[in-house]
């Protein structure tokens, strides 16, 4: 033994430390997959392996925004570690509903205040007003401190022409389509019409302002002459009225409406005017001479006004372009315009797209000036990954995420029910933002998917209204209406409780073909129980 | 020089190189060949494998697996099978599960220098000071390719300089240095005794099993 430890005493060196060099390298382990089984029940096969569901590693990540969302006044925002960021802090609150409405979609049956507290928190924050909370408000993060407050249509400085500033609008479409965007996603998911007036406003706003002169009067193209709404006072981006334009497709199918053909002009504009020699969007057009502050990120005032921004950098005159107005505005026009984004998606990874390595690439800021290191690299990047995800593009989406994710350890909070990244050798305001990316470019459902509304009949299905959150995993929860059974894929730390609404008669829970437990009456409600263990139940 | 003595020294150099690449006889050549072609099919399993690593700081640290049987062939069968497993398994890989190939192929030229540096010289494996030689010689090569890689993907690819040096030439020299100067002489150790060992004494014990049977 002696003798042989001797002649290899190099290469058992070399494998002592390998085996210690691996051993620090277990923190950032996979995430398994739920348990999922095939389950036949009165002569029907029910897949679990088929329905697409969450996993560990998203509803933890939830569970770590949520407690960022909710452990805090909504006039604060101290959790989140934006001070470098603040001018973005408000748009990841909404960006976060829209990745989260993937979440409520994939457990549509599952309707507890878990999510629907998440959201109306974020809303809320969203909304916190001067006048209400001072300087510690999103009002005066995004407008008090600008230099919009005054202007006017179509002279900035006279006052007796149409006044253009204002938080709400009529001139600040980056804010309202967003926030009328989280409120209509929340209606869409849990139905409660507590913002139904407010987002009938903003509708009805954005119809005025891209319909008429402003005063009443119909003209073609609206105030602006150019069909769409601008967000500094003086420019329009495709990109910001993107939101707008999904938004008002959702609206339309959750209340039977059609105010989709105000969009008509502003839609053929963007596709027009707005376009480069590669068919994709500029970054930016001017409306107005602007006063003072100039532009939106890396957009110059062009020439002649009106017309396109122009790239900074160049004195060519040629527009301005980036990949975030890129990917944000082909994500959220899909819907409307699939041909669009099919055909300009391989185009736009063509001209922003960067191999780092086989495995990971990363969407330069501008084609014009190709570069990473900046905010709109870094953007272009993180909507790149979400559009990628809807056009089915996984290999794209796994590359990206590789580049953003793998320099970060993972962190699990001590109960294992929150993770977030470790991002603290950059910034740690990068660490909500990745989780709140991950959550939008993993789950199941796209932004496509959510521009319709649930059928009227789906508000009628039993789901569960109440629950121990935070006991249990939900990766699956749906009411299946061909078969009339709720499907539930779940997984419980402790012995948990969970309430079903909307069922007409005292339900059985059934794993494998055997019953697990019938449910107990509480009113018109019946409660499950279930003790720590994973299951795929199908309750009839 | 006499002719005579010119010829003599074309002809060692040809036969010294023609061994070297493992190809002086028809056999040899499609041995060669075999050997990279299953090696390169090792690369794409082992590319398979999620690879674990931890951060510090901005450094990461971990060990690619893939990586090192590059070296490992070129120290087993030589030049060209180091070569051939080297490119044509870092490309394989990229297109089979990435569906990209980068510009015209040239990055994963120095994953073939790697193997066919490593694999000119000689190595007994069953013998500690060799596998040194090994370990030392694999890692200053794949210093080499490092600085290559660093060069290529700032020109070529025109990717930014700082995530070249964050996301290609850091995560390198922090993981596959100690993946190639720990894992080489273990995976060529390990080659040696499922080769010389635990193979002739798989076949001795099949024969014998034969012979009781007979």
């Amino acid at each position: 033994m002696i003798r042989y430890l001797k002649d290899n005493k190099f290469v058992i060196g070399v494998l002592v430390v390998t085996i210690i060099f691996s051993g620090v390298t277990f923190n950032n382990l996979p995430i398994l997959q739920p348990f999922k089984s095939t389950q036949t029940l009165f002569g029907v096969t029910y897949d679990f392996n088929t329905y697409p569901s969450l996993n560990d590693e998203q509803i933890a990540l939830f569970n770590y925004l949520r407690k960022l969302i909710t452990t805090e006044p909504v006039n604060s925002f101290d959790n989140w570690n934006a001070e470098y960021f603040i001018g973005f802090l408000h748009y990841l609150f909404a960006f976060s509903v829209n990745a989260m409405s993937g979440m409520f979609e994939t457990n549509s049956g599952y309707r507890t205040d878990y999510y629907q507290e998440t959201a109306y928190q974020l809303i809320k924050k969203m909304n916190t007003t001067v006048a209400e909370f001072g300087n510690n408000s999103i009002e005066y993060i995004e407008w008090d401190r600008t230099t919009y407050t005054s202007y006017y249509w179509p002279n900035a400085t006279d006052n007796s022409t149409l006044y253009m500033g204002g938080y709400r609008g009529p001139a600040n479409i980056m804010w309202t389509a967003h926030f009328a965007l989280m409120e209509t996603l929340y209606e869409r998911s849990f139905n409660e019409s507590i913002f139904l007036d407010e987002i009938d406003s903003f509708v009805n706003d954005w119809n005025n302002s891209l319909t008429t002169d402003g005063y009443g009067n119909i003209t073609e193209g609206g105030i602006w002459g150019v069909g769409l709404i601008p967000c500094e006072p003086y420019i329009v981006f495709a990109q910001c009225n993107s939101i707008a334009i999904y938004c008002t497709e959702l609206y339309d199918s959750l209340f039977g409406t059609s105010y989709m053909d105000m969009w008509d002009y502003g839609l053929n504009f963007i596709n027009t005017e707005m376009h480069n020699e590669y068919s994709l969007f500029v970054d930016g057009y001017y409306i107005q001479e602007p006063i003072e502050s100039s532009g939106g990120m890396g957009s110059g005032v062009p020439s002649s006004i009106p017309g396109p921004a122009v790239n900074r950098y160049f004195e060519d005159g040629r527009p301005a372009e980036s990949s975030y107005s890129n990917a944000w505005t082909l994500l959220m026009l899909e819907y409307t315009q699939p041909l669009k984004t099919a055909a300009d998606y391989p185009v736009f990874l063509e001209k922003y797209g960067v191999d780092v390595a086989g495995d990971q690439m990363y969407i330069t800021g501008s084609f014009n000036n190709p570069s990473f290191g900046s905010i709109t690299d870094m953007l272009g990047t993180l909507y790149s990954c979400v559009l990628a995800k809807q056009r089915g593009d996984f290999t794209t989406v796994q590359r990206i995420q590789k580049f953003l994710y793998s320099p970060y350890n993972t962190i699990w909070s001590e109960n294992g029910r929150e993770m977030s990244y470790d991002t603290s050798s950059l910034f740690d305001f990068l660490s909500p933002v990745l989780a709140a990316l991950r959550i939008w470019s993993t789950t199941p459902v796209t932004v496509r998917d959510l521009a319709e509304a649930r059928s009227s009949a789906f508000w009628d299905y039993p789901f569960i209204s109440q629950a121990d959150d935070d006991k249990i995993w939900v990766y699956y929860a749906k009411w299946d209406p061909v078969n009339s059974v709720f499907l539930l894929n779940i997984k419980v730390d402790q012995t948990a409780n969970l309430t079903f609404s909307n069922f007409n008669h005292i339900p059985i829970a059934y794993q494998g073909g055997s019953q697990v437990s019938s449910l107990a009456n509480s009113g018109s409600d019946y409660t499950l129980t279930l003790q720590p263990g994973s299951y795929n139940l199908i309750v009839v | 020089m006499s002719e005579e003595k010119k010829n003599k020294r074309k002809k060692i150099s040809g036969k010294f190189l023609s061994e070297k690449f493992q190809i002086n006889s028809a056999k040899s050549f499609l041995i060669t060949i075999l050997y990279s072609f299953i090696t390169i099919g090792l690369y794409l399993l082992f590319s398979l494998i999620p690879q674990l690593y931890t951060v510090v700081g901005l450094f990461r640290f971990g060990l690619i697996l893939p990586l090192v049987l590059i070296p490992t062939i070129g120290a087993i069968r030589g030049p060209l099978a180091g070569f051939i497993t080297g490119y044509i398994g870092t490309l394989l890989t990229d297109l089979v599960l990435y569906r990209v190939v980068l510009v015209f192929t040239i990055p994963y030229i120095p994953f073939g220098l790697l193997g066919f540096i490593v694999g000119f010289a000689n190595y007994q494996l069953n013998n500690g000071k060799s596998l040194v030689k090994l370990a030392i010689f694999s890692t200053l090569t794949f210093l080499l390719s490092i600085l290559l890689i660093t060069v290529i993907s700032i020109t070529l690819q025109n990717v930014s300089l700082l995530v070249v040096i964050g996301f290609a030439t850091l995560p390198l020299l922090t993981m596959g240095l100690p993946s190639i100067f720990l894992l080489t002489p273990l995976y060529c150790r390990l080659w040696y005794i499922i080769a010389y060992n635990a193979y002739p004494s798989l076949l001795n014990l099949i024969n014998k099993l034969k012979s009781r049977e007979e």
